[in-house]
């Protein structure tokens, strides 16, 4: 696959991502963002960028380097008492196949959701459902 | 009123009307699908969602370093 060609976003797909993380924001609550684009550092730098969120501890990052071909889940301390790091590797295991298929925003799209799912908190008796 | 003007009223009236209509459904609204290598946004992209729904029911942090998780991959 020849990178930087394929992963690039036209203004439709950044819509469609846009579209992609508010929904997962109102699934469970959590501020959800989606980088695409070059990270010098790895992982330090994508830790770095997800403290610039508007509350780190509750939100999730979504970062996906062409050039590098890396791709990396940062969640907060928050987000991490329902979202585990196995939920996320998980996540990346389906971002993984749609990436090797070309398939950008539909893999971002699925991992997300996926995320969103997972993040959301169980349901409590009497809390969320008031007599 | 004078019939000439009359008739030019009756005659230029529908004829502005029809031009101004033209001209709104001759200028290009936007454009399709096909002009997509124009679109491509070149360089890096930080899509953020609304921040975070506040929860009162979470309560707070006592340590103040906030420890990350998630998750590295490749492909």
């Amino acid at each position: 696959m020849e990178t930087g060609e394929v992963m690039t976003l036209n203004p439709s797909s950044r819509a469609d991502i846009e579209k992609v993380v508010g929904v997962a924001r109102d699934i469970c609550g959590y501020e959800f963002a989606v980088y695409v684009g070059d990270l010098e550092n790895g992982r330090e730098s994508a830790i770095a960028m997800h403290a610039g969120l508007h509350d780190p501890d509750s939100g999730v990052l979504l970062v996906i380097d062409p050039k590098r071909r890396t791709m990396d889940i940062v969640t907060g301390s928050r987000v991490r008492r329902t979202l585990d790091d196995r939920a996320c590797e998980f996540a990346l295991l389906s971002l993984r196949s749609s990436l090797q298929a070309d398939q950008l925003v539909a893999g971002i799209r699925d991992s997300v959701m996926m995320l969103a799912e997972h993040a959301r908190a169980p349901r409590t008796l009497h809390l969320d459902e008031p007599a | 009123m004078d019939p000439l003007v009359a008739l030019g009223l009756f005659i230029g009236i529908p004829v502005g009307l029809a031009a101004v209509i033209a001209i709104f459904v001759m200028v290009p609204r936007g454009k399709y699908g096909s002009d997509a290598a124009e679109d491509i946004t070149p360089g890096s992209a930080l899509i953020t969602s609304a921040p975070a729904t506040p929860n009162p029911a979470v309560l707070p942090t006592t340590t103040g370093a906030s420890v990350t998780g998630g998750a590295h991959g490749n492909w």
